[in-house]
């Protein structure tokens, strides 16, 4: 035989272990043996069974799951005929008669019906390789509706555009106009009077009745004046307080401070001349607003106005 | 087919290679088509192309509910009433006294009831070969109808059509204008789920109030119109210039090769006659002269 | 990391800090699923539990993004869980080298006689494993134990395959709010913390007892 375990022949021999040579002695026994820290061992009975497959029944559906929304009438699909094949798009002409608020809620509607076309068309294509195009049919009429929406959107925009930049220049005049008319109106019809104002600030100024909805900006600011010095114009001829305070200021209030008193005042006598008499304390007091913070305070102004208002509607409505 | 054309384009020239059949083998694969096809699903009329497939009315002439006189074939003169309008090959699904043909359908195919391979079907009849039936006013008996075939329809103007809900052109009598052949009444149908009902369409709820206020808030603005579009900047960029210029034609080797001399030409001294030539010009011309004269 | 990168004793992960627990991990790609004593796991663990790797069974690789909790087993104390773990480990063992062929017969074949599969997902290793979990905690003589699983479809009917074998074995749903995935390392140290409170208020009422 060839041994391979490498050394001299005699070292060899000697070192063999057969069994005639002498067992080694047992180890002596040791007092303090270390525990072995590995106790546990796998069972040995262990068998292998089948696997277990999930289940789809433990997982309840929310009535309300977001994802709902991609499906019509929690449907996996609708049928061909289930589909609304006969209806058409929204004409132009007809959404042009719809505010915005109407659009904006028709382009949701559009888009949340053409998520689920689009799924459902998805599954047809892609999952059962047809090519039918029924889905799509009614996805692109849907489609034609949305890029009509944003065609009168844009269109809408245009046409005020336009009309602004040319009303800039017929604006005076038009002003002219309506204060002659406004003040030629007998005083028993005052209560028109001050609606066609009141239209005129919204049209012309864009100043809402309601104090809250504004935003203070130049247009506001200048519109205020107006219809400041135009009611105290409207009371000049029945009031000396207001004819005074006209005469003072040169015919017309150019004090945002003032304008506001005179602008927030009720559209009566009586409260026409508890506003002279205010404006006239603020003269006394030599306290006026500067042009150049004059958007800021009167924003301040309207803001404290419309909490008042909202704390007086509170509590009468208590 | 990967089964997602529907969302990406990757692929699609190619497709639309294959598609695109040459001319003069169309007939060839018609022909193949209606061998390799069972006879039950090969339409009796040609296949239409998609873009030659009638679109409008004014080129249907007829609609479902019309009744027509057949006027070829081995149904010549039968009067049958247009069931449904067959797409595919721009023709007429006639009734049961129409034209029809027995063929065999696989047993997958029958529907329920069915106890025999044999099925009849209705065969579409092409426009050309069926005319439209009229009754009209009896100008001989007045008061009494008479029924006639019309030999073609003319469309004059256009009405509101409360059945088919849209404009519907007038069907004339060609020849004879005044007469008006109505439309058949479509089957009345429940408005579709997606339909607005009318009065809710009409209704007006824009109105301008303000000069001063957009009527669109600002925020939208952005999501209908692109401000920056290449179409609103009025001036074009060097790629848009790139692209409307024809490139140069290149120049063949005799041109270049002709520029290059002109150019070495142009290049050069230029030559100018001395006295000495113009003297010898001179007194060459002088000596043909008085040789010839 | 170094911790998961060997077997761990009983003492060591109380030393440690570690609750008695054994988590299970899935492949997202393939479906497979690996078992380790600790929150986390290494090539270790893939080493020794895919002895046998095979086209249809790859050894995976470490990628942490493609490595998602499957189930996080609490048991009552720390030799518990070591068993566990070992037998899980024997189980696959035994599936994958001693007895392939009847773990084979058990699986479901697509029409090439091949295990079924979607690309590279092997449903069934994550089923196997589930299986596997079961079979190992009814012969570990725990007597109560919890499994949080990663949502209530993993886990299987639980009247048919579960109560009858193990009554005493509550399930549960890890948290899944917000990202899940993202916070899946936070969500562990806490389930961690919760058992190992459990087992310290176990051994307080054990010593009482005593």
């Amino acid at each position: 035989m060839l041994s391979f375990k490498r050394g001299l022949h005699s070292t060899l021999v000697v070192c063999a272990r057969t069994k005639y040579t002498k067992p080694k002695p047992k180890p002596r026994s040791r007092p303090n043996v270390r525990p072995p820290t590995q106790a546990t061992h796998h069972s040995n009975n262990l068998n292998i069974t089948a696997p277990i497959p999930p289940a789809v029944a433990n997982i309840v559906t929310p009535e309300d799951h977001p994802l709902w929304q991609f499906f019509a009438e929690k449907k996996y699909m609708r049928k061909f005929d289930e589909l609304d094949n006969d209806s058409r798009a929204w004409s132009i002409a007809e959404l042009r008669r719809k505010s915005f608020d109407d659009l904006h809620s028709l382009w949701y509607t559009c888009l949340r019906e053409r998520n689920i076309l689009a799924r459902e068309n998805h599954l047809l294509k892609n999952d059962m390789g047809s090519n039918q195009d029924s889905y799509e049919a009614v996805a692109e009429k849907i489609r034609t509706t949305m890029w009509r929406i944003r065609h009168v959107l844009s269109e809408r925009d245009w046409a005020f555009k336009r009309a602004s930049q040319e009303f800039d220049s017929q604006k005076a005049q038009f002003l002219q106009e309506f204060e002659t008319d406004f003040l030629e109106a007998p005083a028993a019809e005052d209560e028109e009077s001050f609606e066609k104002l009141a239209r005129l600030q919204q049209s012309v100024f864009g100043i809402s009745e309601f104090i809250d909805e504004n935003t203070v900006d130049r247009a506001f600011v200048d519109g205020m004046k107006y219809v400041a010095t135009l009611k105290l114009k409207r009371f000049a001829s029945r009031q000396d307080e207001a004819r005074d305070l006209l005469e003072q200021s040169d015919h017309s209030i150019k004090d945002a401070g003032e304008a506001f008193v005179i602008f927030t005042a009720e559209n009566t006598e009586a409260a026409a001349k508890e506003a002279c008499d205010v404006v006239k304390e603020l003269r006394a007091k030599n306290s006026s607003v500067s042009r150049y913070e004059e958007l800021e305070t009167v924003s301040n102004y309207v803001k404290q106005l419309a909490a008042a208002q909202m704390e007086k509607t509170i509590s009468t409505g208590v | 087919m990967s089964g997602y054309q529907h969302l990406s384009k990757a692929g699609s020239r190619f497709l639309k290679q294959v598609e695109n059949r040459p001319k003069h083998l169309v007939d060839h694969f018609k022909k193949f088509e209606e061998k390799s096809m069972p006879s039950f699903l090969v339409p009796s009329i040609s296949r239409v192309e998609d873009s030659e497939r009638f679109q409008s009315v004014r080129e249907w002439k007829y609609m479902p509910g019309d009744r027509v006189v057949v006027t070829k074939g081995r149904w010549k003169g039968q009067v049958c009433v247009i069931q449904q309008l067959d797409k595919e090959t721009n023709g007429f699904v006639l009734d049961e006294n129409g034209p029809t043909k027995t063929v065999p359908v696989p047993k997958q195919f029958w529907s329920e009831g069915q106890n025999s391979h044999m099925v009849t079907f209705p065969m579409a009849v092409a426009q050309k070969d069926v005319k439209l039936v009229a009754d009209i006013d009896d100008p001989k008996v007045p008061g009494a109808v008479k029924t006639v075939a019309v030999r073609d329809i003319v469309f004059r103007g256009s009405y509101y059509d409360d059945g088919y809900k849209k404009l519907m052109p007038l069907r004339c009598v060609s020849g004879q204008e005044d007469l008006v052949i109505p439309w058949p009444k479509p089957e009345a149908k429940p408005d579709g789920e997606l339909a607005t009902s009318g009065e809710v369409a009409r209704e007006q709820t824009f109105w301008v109030s303000s000069i001063a206020q957009s009527p669109i808030p600002q925020g939208a603005l952005l999501t209908i119109r692109n401000p920056k579009s290449k179409f609103r900047r009025g001036t074009l960029t060097a790629r848009d210039i790139a692209k409307l210029v024809a490139p140069k034609m290149p120049l063949t080797k005799a041109k270049k090769a002709f520029i290059a001399e002109k150019e070495e030409l142009a290049a050069g001294s230029k030559r100018k006659l001395s006295d000495q030539d113009k003297e010898l010009i001179g007194s060459t011309v002088l000596e043909h002269l008085s040789k010839k004269l | 990391m170094v911790a998961p990168a060997r077997f761990r004793t009983a003492k060591w992960l109380q030393k440690a800090g570690f609750a008695p627990q054994v988590f299970l991990f899935r492949n997202l790609e393939s479906g497979q699923v690996i078992y380790s004593q600790l929150p986390v796991f290494a090539q270790y663990q893939i080493d020794a539990q895919f002895k046998r790797p095979d086209w249809a069974n790859r050894k995976p690789s470490t990628r942490r993004d493609v490595w998602r909790c499957m189930a996080v087993v609490d048991l009552p104390n720390y030799d518990q869980g070591v068993q566990l773990y070992q037998d899980l480990c024997r189980l696959r063992y035994l599936r994958d080298v001693l007895d392939p062929k009847k773990a084979d017969a058990l699986r479901k074949k697509n029409e090439d006689g091949h295990v079924w599969y979607s690309a590279q997902y092997r449903p069934t290793y994550g089923q196997e494993a589930v299986a596997d979990l079961r079979e190992a905690l009814s012969k570990t003589s725990a007597s109560t134990s919890q499994i949080h699983w990663e949502d209530e479809w993993r886990m299987g009917d639980i009247g048919r395959h579960w109560t009858p074998v193990l009554p005493h074995v509550k399930h549960d749903v890890l948290p899944r709010m917000g990202n899940p995935a993202r916070e899946q390392s936070a969500i562990l140290r806490a389930l961690g913390d919760r058992a190992k409170l459990a087992f310290a208020e176990h051994a307080a009422a054990n010593k009482v007892a005593l």
